[in-house]
């Protein structure tokens, strides 16, 4: 025993034992790449380093423990030698952690998050992720300028996706939704403001469970989204019902109280635990020429507000809007709206216009003019009426600070805008001479002072954001601030530090056509919208949602830049905690397009850092050796040898690579049409596709299959790995269905119960029941069928062999195991890594590879003879060839010889209480999921009554009377009694897809045929009526389906 | 004057690739039928004169002839072989060239017919194998290599008694003997010319050492482009296996040994001892840590020592001459010879075998002859492509291990290139940067994308966008290169550039800061002038130009407009005045 130390902490380990493994045992984090724990150190990728006392900065995965010796795991000089071997692979990764859509949003709303689950149909998943980073997705969906549009790699190709009026879709969608709301922590929030700012920084409180009081001043909430945007573009009904969706969380709302008036902010300092001032910026900028105070001439936002109000000005005649943003054309398009002609007059050109594109081509398209290059220089009054606006001819010079061109007067070129109204929308800011006095301190401009990441202000206990502290901004990134105001003011509560440091975003510096690949082109969907002539006779909106046909083929388009292991990265994590940068070295980098020749598996070698973990996994433990490095110096790459497609190397598709991958260079493609970058519900459960019951993770979004994968650093064959993943995507039986006139029909489930308790024959009636039912769904039929006087049988096919062992358990005693040479991919893979194990185990166990040669079946026999406890190991395939024949051989060589096959019960005789034998003239047949043998056919036809619970449409379907469907282990959960006497329990990772639980069913039916339902054997731990895990028809069904898809047996 | 004894044409890959093959079918045609034997000979190690013949006399006088082509062998046929009288205007000039040189690796490189196991052992071949399989045991073998002080040649020096020793100590019944003949270094030549020169001298080597640390089996590895080496190879262990050195009960004792030849696939880092293990299993040629050492876990699994050809061919001449002759030559801990390539700006180029000890001066000026075209001596790379740099001024310098190390070199396996003043040092850096960047085995950070990143400053720099700040990066990027790889090639890679950051770190200031190439060899920061008091205006600069930047200047001289101008020198070529400078 070695004693040595480690950051301050005495350890202890053994000769030879390794510093990282010392302090992986200890719960000392040491960051390693190339590291997997279950192999011996690979000494390459240079992140683990330490620093030894006496010895410097060393890697800890390949430096031995010595007595007394003292490491320090973030010592200076190690950091600064692993943010160098970090900030090297940074350097040349290819890839992009977050979507560019994403990150372009200023509160980083997750576009390809909901982008993804609006194609893949998951639309109340795609409404919760919205609602993680914003409130009003429906408000937002109608009026945000969308930068995440801005930054959407689609547009490289064509268009970018529209992922604003998604947004809009699902806001729309999701009207009568209520977002979670934390336990309550006894806080309490005021907020002053219930514009975007205030409610996004109040809806985000509320969500952590603080106590929220919105403070406004005016009669009703909203603020600018309220005021300041013409209902043609955000109807009081939208803003109205997403604002009930935040009084439905418990935010209490006070309207008509205003900070200054009635407030002060030491009252509001001493009655919360903190203050959020999301006050808005009201005061409309003036011009300051002559004229401007006549009463014809409306302050813009005053305008729109009084729009809003119901009392909106008369307006004759003709009105010149002043200004070029976003304020002016809704100005301009209201004033339409009301009757005028309207003339836009703006002192630069189109292109310099701060107003999106789109609004622009609107008011355009409704018949608003533009002056541009025009200044007002005064507004033109006879008597009483306004006559026009005299204007300043102006032509651009060199660009300014803002990047835009400014424009200088041509002198002597003046001309009239002759109108009898205008309208002065050149900006607005905020007014706050009274907070200044309560003491807060304001920025030159008149906002107030806050930090921009988190808002918080001059008084530590009041924060900011919005257009009170940034000036006139979109209401997106009010939004934002709110939020991160509301995540710093959740620290600010709890004690912690306000700041915290960001997470570590890789990007692709730049990217062109080449670098995406083949894309389909594809423009983007419009949605319906009125005629202009239309849009322009009221107020209504003029713009239709998207329908879901819509919705989903628009983002369909998406392409799926963000990273699949954004969660699970550890390049990124490491990344971010050394602060790292990707453009410290800057130069070439590993460039490639992803590799989607693998059925299931992708690879992306521009994200791949050569950690090698793939390759030794591959090697080393599963034994296959499909892929390895190839080529030197930075252009080294992993792949199949000759660059072949891994399914035409020795890939036998376990999927241990991916789940070794540090980054996102190998990933699974799962059973959705988008990727989607999303956290997911795992749930641990075993693999029921076989005896061996390999511990397994089921992941799953919205009670969806999405993949499985080993658990325990485990390793699972190509069928629990993807078959599961390939049942899922077959068509299932979702709804119950009855035979009217010879056709099946869907039906409710009522009327398919009804239907069973009529017809179901009392006399000469079968239950047929799939030998891979649970423990408890076995015990809840035969009950049925005992109260029903039914007979049970077992649907199977026969091997007289005797007892057949199943599971990794039974292997462990033997001393002599023979296997044949040939094994599946499937089964076979997995007894050969149970076998190696046992090897490495250094176990006294003898594993005899027997192959077709007389010579070595002779000497096999005699080694069995001899073995004191000799275990025959197989898998179907290869049983299903020769079994009879070998196995008859070796049967009575040895009274403890023991037969062992993954699949174990082929063999009915193992179901000890039921029968396999076919009825001859069955009244009714009871068939609970199951294809039938084929020697069962001729029965079916002969049944008066067939009740048919299945999965999936089957070869049974046909001559059912009632169809039920019937859920899968994984949905359903239960518990699997093995021959050797172990048990395995399935946890149930997923929702059954009829609505109905399979013991629901039974319970349905028990009542509906008026009998009680008595389980014999509810699952208990030794059940007379043993069954077992055992080829269920899924297991079957997901072998065929992976082999035609390229999955071949190995050697 | 004695008569004429043998002719000797020098046979090895470089002779018959400077045209030896006719000039050696034309004489033994021609004296078919004197008494006079006319041998291929392995390489005479005066590549700057190949090809070369060697006419020997019956008292064992010496004449070189080189270089030479069909017409000369007659002159010396006719003069010389027949006429008795030397031909002294084409006697191979090479003053100095022997005079420092001692000759131990080398023994009978250029004097025996490689081909033939009889000449071999006609000057004292496989004596050393009898020697120790009736008088010695293993553990005096070893301690006779051990007293030598012979250290490995491949590049490390890690002495080689000690290696056999641990190798020795093993229990393994199953040990291996591995001859690493990756002679993977641009440049370098002195592994194939012992191999085609001498091939016994390595296999008795090899046989010793098996008998030596107890191994039944001897690998050689070799590389595939050096085809007359595999082949004289594969033919001696066939002529040894028949007189009875190889095979079972050696020379009737009880020891049994067999050697096979492995050919390498031409990765530089598969003469890193760990990647050549694995390459020899059949794996991709990537090295792994150490510990565990070869000679306790090697090929298989089991006890390996891998000695390098030129460590093996020193072994017999240390059993046959006892190992005090051996450690009189060289320095207290660098003892014997070492043969280097003379490569570069040297007027000798070629194979040269020198006591350790003697100066970088001594061998690159005397032996070498110095530089060629009154040039000055500016540096030499020493220890091949991730060797050092080391400049005129260390040429006091003594060769051995600690001396070399000492000032930021390595003696890697030989390869020695000389280069003059016309030689731009940030060039030459990124010149073998760049070839152990590609043959990087892709393993490590620091080494793969760490070396690329420099290489890409490097590249920057000689093409004038190096900025002052990216000699510290190279800097500490070297340093953490050398630091953090697991293998030699990565250990290595960054020699030149530190070594010539350390040594003519003026010549990168001149580069980054000033835009200049002292040198001026990088293209992209020179420019060219026309100097108008010497130029006549004949306008041949403007003919030649390429690209038409050349134009008629305000007076009656050219000038040249730098924004069009390439830079490719032709104006320079064809003025006849001069006229033309470049900065």
């Amino acid at each position: 025993m070695i004693e040595f130390v480690i950051d301050g902490k005495k350890v202890q380990g053994e000769a030879g034992e390794t510093i990282l493994n010392v302090a992986r045992r200890v719960g000392i984090e040491i960051p390693a790449l190339c590291t997997d724990p279950r192999l011996p150190p690979f000494d390459s990728c240079g992140i683990c380093v330490v620093e030894v006392e006496g010895k410097g900065v060393v890697k800890a995965c390949s430096t031995p423990i010595s007595e007394g010796m003292v490491v320090r795991t973030r010592a200076p000089a190690a950091e600064e030698v692993r943010k160098a071997a970090l900030e090297l692979l940074l350097s040349a990764h290819w890839g992009d952690c977050i979507a560019a859509c994403q990150l372009n949003c200023p509160a980083h709303t997750d576009c390809q998050g909901y982008v993804g689950l609006t194609a893949n149909g998951l639309y109340l998943e795609a409404l919760k992720l919205l609602y993680e980073k914003l409130p009003l997705p429906a408000t937002l969906g109608r009026i945000c300028p969308a930068p995440c549009e801005d930054g959407c790699r689609r547009q490289i190709v064509e268009e970018p996706i529209q992922i604003r009026r998604i947004k809009r879709f699902l806001g729309d969608l999701g009207l009568d939704y209520t977002p979670p709301v934390g336990a309550p922590t006894g806080f309490r929030v005021a907020v002053v403001g219930s514009g975007p700012a205030g409610l996004s920084a109040g809806y985000f409180l509320r969500r952590m469970g603080h106590e929220v009081v919105v403070f406004e001043a005016r009669e009703k909430l909203g603020g600018m989204l309220r005021y300041g945007i013409p209902a043609f573009r955000l109807p009081h009904e939208v803003l109205d019902r997403e604002i009930a969706v935040l009084k439905r969380m418990g935010i209490e709302f006070r309207t008509g109280v205003a900070l200054g008036r009635d407030l002060t902010l030491s009252e509001l300092e001493r009655d919360f635990h903190a203050v959020f001032l999301g006050l808005g910026a009201w005061k409309s900028r003036r011009l300051n020429v002559p004229g401007e105070d006549h009463p014809a001439v409306f302050p813009g936002i005053e305008f729109l507000a009084r729009g809003k109000t119901g009392k909106p000005p008369e307006l004759p005649g003709r009105v010149a809007v002043i200004g070029g943003g976003n304020t002016a054309i809704d100005a301009a398009r209201t004033a339409r709206r009301l009757g005028a002609e309207a003339v836009i007059v703006y002192r630069r050109s189109r292109e310099e216009m701060p107003a999106e594109p789109e609004e622009i081509l609107e008011a355009e398209e409704e018949g608003v003019r533009f002056e541009f290059l025009a200044q007002p220089l005064e507004f033109l009054v006879d008597g009483e009426k306004l006559r026009g606006v005299r204007c300043q001819c102006t032509q651009l010079s060199e660009p300014d600070a803002s990047g835009r061109r400014r424009p200088v007067p041509i002198p002597g070129a003046e001309f009239v805008v002759p109108v009898e109204a205008a309208i002065v929308a050149v900006g607005q800011d905020p007014d706050f001479s009274f907070l200044a006095e309560m003491g807060l301190a304001l920025n030159k401009g008149g906002t107030i002072q806050a930090d921009p990441e988190t808002g918080q202000t001059s008084r530590p206990k009041v924060f900011a954001g919005g257009d009170a502290v940034t000036g006139p901004a979109i209401a997106i990134e009010a939004i934002a601030a709110g939020h991160r105001a509301a995540l710093a003011i959740d620290r600010y509560l709890h004690g912690l530090p306000v700041k915290v440091p960001e997470p570590y975003i890789h990007k692709k510096p730049e990217v062109t056509r080449a670098d995406l690949g083949e894309v389909q082109e594809a423009r983007r969907i419009q949605p319906r919208v009125l005629p202009p002539e239309e849009r322009v006779k009221d107020f209504k909106p003029y713009e239709a949602t998207f329908t879901r046909a819509q919705a989903e083929a628009e983002a369909r388009r998406c392409l799926e830049c963000g990273c699949s292991a954004v969660f699970t990265c550890l390049l990124r994590e490491y990344a971010g905690q050394a602060q790292a940068r990707q453009d410290r070295y800057k130069g070439e980098m590993r460039k490639a397009l992803p590799d989607r020749r693998h059925p299931f598996i992708v690879r992306d070698p521009g994200k791949c850092i050569l950690c090698g973990r793939c390759v030794r996994v591959c090697a080393e433990l599963c034994g296959i050796h499909a892929i390895d490095f190839v080529r030197r110096g930075f252009v080294t790459e992993i792949q199949a040898p000759f660059n072949r497609a891994w399914p035409d190397s020795d890939c036998v598709s376990c999927g241990a690579c991916v789940e070794t991958c540090p980054t996102g260079a190998l990933s699974d493609r799962l059973a959705l049409r988008k990727f989607v970058p999303v956290r997911v519900r795992e749930t641990k459960t075993v693999c029921t596709l076989c005896g061996f019951a390999c511990p397994m993770v089921v992941e799953t979004l919205d009670g969806r299959f999405l993949r499985a994968r080993a658990a325990e650093g485990g390793i699972l064959c190509a069928k629990g790995r993807y078959g599961w993943q390939v049942l899922f995507e077959r068509a299932r039986i979702t709804r119950p269905f009855l035979r009217r006139n010879g056709k099946l029909s869907a039906s409710s489930w009522e009327a398919a119960l009804e239907c069973v308790a009529q017809n179901l024959p009392e006399q000469g009636l079968y239950f047929v029941l799939d030998p891979g039912l649970s423990a408890q769904e076995l015990a809840l039929w035969e009950g049925l069928a005992r109260e029903l006087s039914g007979e049970v049988r077992i649907a199977a096919q026969t091997v007289n062999a005797g007892k057949i062992l199943t599971g990794p358990e039974a292997l462990r005693s033997a001393d002599l195991i023979v296997r044949p040479k040939k094994l599946s991919r499937f089964e076979g893979f997995v007894l050969a890594l149970h076998l190696r194990q046992l090897g490495k185990e250094g176990r006294a166990v003898e594993v005899l590879v027997l192959d077709e040669r007389k010579k070595t079946l002779e000497e096999a026999k005699k080694r069995v003879k001899a073995a004191r406890d000799p275990l025959f190991a197989f898998e179907a395939r290869w049983a299903e060839e020769r079994l009879r024949e070998v196995l008859q051989e070796f049967v009575g060589l040895n009274p403890n010889l023991r037969i062992f096959s993954p699949q174990g019960s082929l063999n009915t005789q193992l179901l000890q209480s039921v029968s396999s034998e076919i009825p001859t003239n069955p009244e009714g047949l009871v068939l609970v999921g199951t294809d039938l043998p084929p020697a069962w056919k001729g029965v079916l036809t002969k049944a008066r009554f067939v009740l048919a619970l299945s999965p999936w449409p089957n070869r049974v379907a046909p001559y059912a009377h009632v169809l039920l469907p019937y859920s899968l282990t994984l949905e359903e959960g239960g518990t699997f009694h093995k021959p050797s006497g172990a048990s395995v329990h399935v946890q149930k990772a997923l929702l059954p897809p009829g609505g109905k639980g399979n013991a629901e069913i039974v319970e349905a039916l028990a009542q509906v045929l008026r009998v009680p339902l008595q389980a014999k054997n509810p699952g208990g731990a030794d059940p007379q009526g043993e069954t077992k895990l055992c080829i269920p028809e899924a297991s079957r069904l997901s072998e065929e389906i992976l082999r035609r898809r390229g999955i071949r047996p190995f050697r | 004057m004695s008569r004429v004894a043998e002719v000797q044409v020098g046979m090895a890959s470089c002779g018959i690739a400077a045209g030896a093959e006719p000039v050696f079918q034309f004489l033994a045609q021609n004296l078919a039928e004197e008494k006079v034997r006319v041998k291929p000979v392995g390489c005479l190690g005066m590549c700057f004169s190949e090809p070369l013949v060697a006419v020997v006399t019956e008292d064992g006088e010496r004449f070189v002839y080189g270089p030479v082509d069909v017409k000369k062998a007659e002159r010396i046929l006719t003069e010389h072989v027949r006429g008795g009288t030397p031909v002294e205007d084409l006697l191979a000039k090479g003053d100095g060239f022997f005079t420092k040189q001692v000759r131990i690796v080398l023994e009978n490189c250029g004097m025996i017919d490689p081909t033939s196991i009889d000449e071999y052992i006609s000057r004292g071949g496989y004596e050393a194998l009898q020697k120790v399989l009736r008088e010695m045991t293993p553990a005096e073998v070893i301690e006779e290599i051990t007293k030598s002080g012979l250290r490995g040649r491949g590049g490390a020096g890690f002495p080689t008694g000690t290696k056999w020793s641990f190798a020795a100590k093993e229990k393994d019944p199953i040990k291996f003997v591995v001859c690493n003949g990756d002679e993977g270094d641009p440049g370098a030549f002195m592994d194939r010319s012992v191999l085609e020169g001498d091939p016994h001298r390595v296999i008795e080597g090899m046989i010793i050492a098996g008998y030596a640390i107890g191994a039944r089996e001897g690998i050689v590895y070799v590389r595939a482009e050096y085809p007359l080496a595999v082949r004289r190879v594969r033919q001696a262990i066939a002529a040894a296996e028949a007189r009875g050195f190889l095979g079972n009960n050696i020379l009737g004792s009880s020891f049994s040994f067999r050697i096979t030849v492995k050919e390498g696939a031409g990765a530089f880092v598969c003469g890193e001892e760990t990647a050549l293990i694995a390459s020899v299993e059949g794996k991709r040629g990537m090295p792994r840590r150490r510990p565990p050492y070869p000679a306790q876990h090697g090929l298989w699994g089991h006890p390996t020592v891998i000695n390098n050809v030129e460590t093996l061919a020193n072994v017999p001449w240390i059993i046959r001459h006892g190992w005090e002759a051996f450690a009189r030559y060289g320095t207290e801990k660098s003892k014997g010879t070492k043969v280097f390539a003379l490569a570069g700006k040297v007027r000798h180029s070629g194979l040269v075998e020198i006591p350790m000890g003697l100066t970088l001066g001594e061998l690159v000026l005397e032996v070498g002859g110095g530089i060629p075209k009154e040039k000055a001596f500016k540096a030499v790379q020493i220890g091949g492509p991730s060797g050092g740099c080391l400049p005129a001024s260390l040429a006091h310098v003594p060769v051995d291990y600690e001396s070399l190390k000492e000032h930021g070199a390595i003696m890697g396996s030989g390869g020695l290139i000389v280069m003059d003043e016309d030689t731009c040092m940030v060039e030459v850096a990124r010149f073998f940067l760049d070839f152990t960047q590609k043959e990087s085995c892709g393993k490590c950070t620091f080494c793969r994308v760490g070396t690329k990143r420099m290489l890409e400053i490097l590249s920057g720099i000689v093409e004038g966008k190096g900025r002052p700040e990216d000699l510290d990066v190279l800097m500490d990027l070297g340093q953490k290169v050398k630091t953090y790889s697991l293998c030699g090639l990565g250990q290595t890679a960054p020699n030149p550039v530190l070594t010539t950051l350390r040594y003519f770190r003026d010549e990168y200031e001149a580069h980054v800061r000033e835009k200049r190439c002292p040198a001026r060899v990088c293209r992209a920061l020179l420019t060219y002038h026309i100097e108008p008091e010497l130029c006549r205006g004949c306008k041949l600069c403007t003919k030649a130009c390429p690209v038409g930047a050349i134009e008629q200047g305000p007076g009656k001289f050219q000038v040249i407009r730098e924004e069009k101008c390439i830079r490719c020198g032709r104006c320079r070529e064809v003025c006849p005045f001069g006229a033309i400078s470049v900065r």
